[in-house]
């Protein structure tokens, strides 16, 4: 659920018809956030600061202090996606029936197997026996029915569950989830931090006072929790699993990315979030700390309002995305961090396809396009506009953006405005052009589609009828093989029939490390096992 | 008996102008564009997301409604619940509160003992070497923004002269005392600029007055001299600047907090802003107001103390 204001806009859509429930929290993210992703395909940026297989031997103790960018504001699972430090921390102290391993796979955690019918709508899962909460009490069947159903009753995340109808404990150690429809992304689900297994009626407490210092039987705990400053956690000794190395992770938040330098710089912190991308030389050679760089699935794209001239007509449309140099854009943006994206629809996710010519940059076939147009001359200047507190990116992005419509002879003015009012201008329809930002919460390419149907094409306010029917179809497919072939399709006419949000770029995770900090991978959609980390 | 009716009529005078503040404040943000569901869930938020949560809330009853409840939870003690935080709005204020409250003192504290030092000897070194370079140095700090001069403090005292922590907030007074230190010092540097020439111009006019003349030619100088004729009659503008500076940091700091990482009211006000948490917005403006207020009626009454010539009627 990497999340953040999105700097983008406000969605005022309606459910399409038919259309599918997202099969998990999508997010936007504002404020440059934990870069998620690209990976690959055409243009690899410069990888040197790739990380690394660590092969040395781990060494045991330790106090670790990370920086992070988001306070983390709550604890409570529903809640907490709107901190990606916060959803990390959860993720390691309350434990799954499934969790992610390192290439991103479910794997069993705190169920063992499952069973699946023949109608693919009743899933039985097994549950370890030996899985025991931080507190000593042992995690039963019961357990897991009530932090399920927390998660379905979500006040703002629970439509992610929406095919689920039930989930009942067959004795201590069976858990029982039926759908009103197969949910090929069941096991993806499971592994969110919202599916995260805490005491049943939140061991006797207030919902409050639990999520004040949630109780998990992940292999951390919380051993101390201050608004506003961060969180600690220690090694749970009633995990069942192999221990971590470290004997304590501290998580502070520090909003400021200078701030977050000097505490790596000064040894206050040995992990920084998100540094700028002009900070990346300075950390490389800092002598003692580093720059480490994983794939994500973030793509930074641009939202057209179709509902008015001139992106009401696809060859506009069309001519603008071709009239992009985007490789222009990451080397200026990113600086060179980075690579063209032809959609929101991070290739990362769907076997590193991209969507043909959708990056490309030809600035005749743009002129063709726009001479189809209704609109040839359109003279009146195009608005964009971004969030004060976007993407580091985006303010250099639209400055290439506004050189390269330029040059098809379009005038761009660019803007900034606070959240809400890029939100209400979008609710309202009078907005031209839009940055927005996307991420996977799961590593599944359907996960996005589905509130970019929720929410009119992510508020471009396109039709998206043949999107739809590529969607339903792809959406129900189980066969992994298929499935990706599917959604390939969807992608396809993402970025050729509708047209209304193509691609600008994808970013990968940066993180500002010490040199004595090892173990780290962050998994495709964000998250990290802190059990790999160790100091040496 | 004259202090007592002052008292009371300065708060009922406060209690006037807090309703006011609450007033305006309820009417201002949902003037605001956006939605309180967009801030949790962004772009992918929808139009049965922002009506669902509205509900929930009770921002879909008409403005009358919800105010008048708001009002009447607030005469309870009740600023309603924080949909960031999830608890009610009052307790992550009064948690933010201290490190604020620590930090406004720390910062007028150390303002005020730089701005009598340097101001004194302004005046006592008029117009030589010294007396221009304590005016004129400090007026730079003008001229700085704060995330500048607190990210410089940063590189400098806690980077390359490891002395300070870098950011964040460490328990205890002790603690306090050594983390707030360059957040308190980076406000001092821009309110000390100010408050030197001020002091300092008082304290030109008060010693050229005929009752310290009489006074130094009853063989009356130096330190005596200063601190109980001299300062006393000319520290009284300095007071009232720095009462209002501290009530205006009761508010929040917010660019040093966030510069210094500080879990204080302005990085909780600039989220609720973001995030349209009505709750946090309202219950920290109304605490500021009432800071404002208070420190107002204290400098009022410290002003009568310091002067008894000052009447309070």
């Amino acid at each position: 659920m990497m999340l953040a204001a999105c700097g983008g806009s406000g969605s005022t859509t309606t459910q399409s018809t038919g259309a599918q429930p997202p099969a998990a929290s999508s997010t936007a993210q504002g404020g440059g956030g934990s870069s998620p992703a690209p990976s690959g395909d055409t243009t690899a940026p410069d990888t040197s600061t790739s990380a690394a297989p660590d092969t040395a031997q781990a060494k045991n103790g330790g106090d670790l202090v990370i920086a992070g960018y988001q306070e983390m504001t709550t604890l409570d699972k529903d809640l907490a996606g709107t901190s990606n430090d916060a959803l990390r921390v959860l993720e390691n102290v309350l434990d799954r029936l499934y969790v992610l391993d390192n290439d991103a796979k479910p794997q069993p955690s705190l169920a063992t197997g499952y069973t699946l019918s023949d109608d693919k709508l009743t899933w039985t899962f097994q549950l370890r026996k030996d899985a025991a909460f931080s507190d000593g009490k042992p995690v039963t069947a019961a357990d897991v029915v009530f932090s399920l159903d927390l998660a379905r009753k979500g006040d703002f995340l629970g439509s992610l569950y929406s095919r689920i109808s039930s989930v009942k404990a067959d004795g201590d150690n069976t858990v029982v989830i039926t759908t009103s429809a197969p949910e090929p992304v069941m096991l993806q689900l499971l592994t969110l931090e919202t599916s995260g297994i805490i005491e049943n009626n939140y061991g006797g407490k207030s919902k409050d006072a639990y999520n004040q210092q949630p109780i998990g039987s992940g292999p951390w705990m919380f051993s101390k929790v201050t608004q506003g400053v961060g969180v600690t956690v220690v090694p749970n000794p009633h995990w069942w699993g192999e221990k971590g190395h470290l004997d304590s992770i501290t998580i502070n938040t520090s909003a400021d990315p200078n701030t977050r330098l000097i505490q790596l710089r000064s040894g206050q912190a040995q992990l920084i979030e998100t540094p700028q991308f002009a900070q990346l030389d300075s950390i490389k050679q800092g002598g003692n700390t580093t720059v480490l760089s994983f794939p994500s699935t973030e793509v930074d794209f641009l939202e057209m309002n179709t509902s008015k001239a001139p992106f009401d007509d696809v060859h506009f449309r069309k001519a603008l995305s071709l009239a992009l140099d985007r490789q222009a854009i990451v080397q200026a943006a990113l600086r060179g961090n980075g690579s063209p994206a032809a959609t929101w629809m991070s290739p990362s996710v769907l076997g590193d396809y991209q969507p043909a010519d959708g990056t490309k940059f030809d600035l005749n076939a743009a002129k063709a396009e726009l001479a189809q147009s209704k609109t040839p001359t359109w003279t009146q200047p195009i608005v964009l506009q971004y969030s004060t507190s976007s993407a580091a990116s985006w303010p250099l992005a639209a400055q290439v953006i506004q050189s390269n419509l330029q040059a098809l002879g379009l005038t761009v003015k660019i803007e900034t405005a606070d959240t809400n009012t890029l939100q209400a201008a979008t609710a309202k329809k009078t907005y031209d052009l839009h940055f927005g930002l996307l991420t996977y919460d799961i590593p599944d390419p359907g996960e996005l589609v589905g509130y970019y149907l929720a929410t009119k094409g992510y508020n471009s306010f396109v039709d998206m009828s043949a999107t739809q029917k590529l969607y339903d179809a792809a959406a129900a497919e189980f066969d992994p093989a298929n499935r990706l072939e599917a959604f390939k399709k969807v992608a396809d006419s993402i970025v050729n029939v509708d047209v209304s949000t193509p691609g600008l770029y994808t970013v990968p995770y940066f993180w500002g490390a010490s040199k004595s900090l090892h173990g780290l991978h962050i998994i495709l959609t964000g998250q990290f096992n802190f059990n790999d980390l160790w100091l040496g | 008996m004259i202090r007592l009716r002052f008292l009371l009529r300065r708060l009922g005078q406060a209690v006037i102008t807090l309703w006011a503040v609450t007033l305006l404040t309820f009417v201002m943000f949902k003037a605001l564009p956006g939605s309180v569901a967009f801030g949790i869930t962004g772009i992918r938020t929808t139009t049965e997301d922002i009506a669902r949560i509205n509900h929930q809330l009770g921002l879909d009853q008409p403005l009358w409604n919800q105010y008048g409840r708001y009002m009447g939870r607030m005469f309870q003690g009740d600023f309603g619940s924080s949909v960031t935080y999830g608890k009610p709005a009052m307790d992550v204020i009064l948690t933010a509160l201290p490190t604020t409250l620590f930090l406004a003192v720390y910062a007028v504290v150390l303002t005020a003992v730089v701005t009598v030092v340097l101001a004194v000897l302004a005046a006592l070194r008029r117009d030589r070497l010294t007396d221009h370079v304590i005016r004129s140095v400090p007026v730079v700090g003008l001229g700085m923004p704060a995330f500048w001069v607190g990210t410089m403090l940063l590189f400098l005292l806690a980077y390359k002269l490891p002395i300070f922590p870098a950011g964040g907030l460490q328990p205890g007074f002790v603690g306090h005392v050594k983390t707030l230190f360059l957040p308190a010092a980076t406000l001092g540097v821009l309110y000390t600029a100010v408050l030197v020439r001020s002091l300092r111009a008082s304290l030109l006019e008060v010693l050229d007055s005929e009752y310290v003349l009489v006074a130094r030619s009853k063989g009356l100088v130096g330190s005596r001299l200063i601190l109980r004729h001299v300062l006393p009659n000319a520290i009284l503008p300095t007071v009232t600047l720095l009462g209002l500076i501290f009530a205006g940091l009761l508010g929040g700091a917010l660019i040093v907090e966030a510069v210094f990482a500080l879990p204080g009211l302005g990085s909780l006000l600039i989220s609720g802003f973001q995030r349209h948490d009505f709750a946090i917005v309202q219950g920290v403006v109304v605490l500021a107001a009432v800071a404002i207020l208070l420190v107002n009626i204290v400098i009022d009454i410290l002003y009568s103390v310091l002067d008894p010539r000052v009447g309070l009627s």
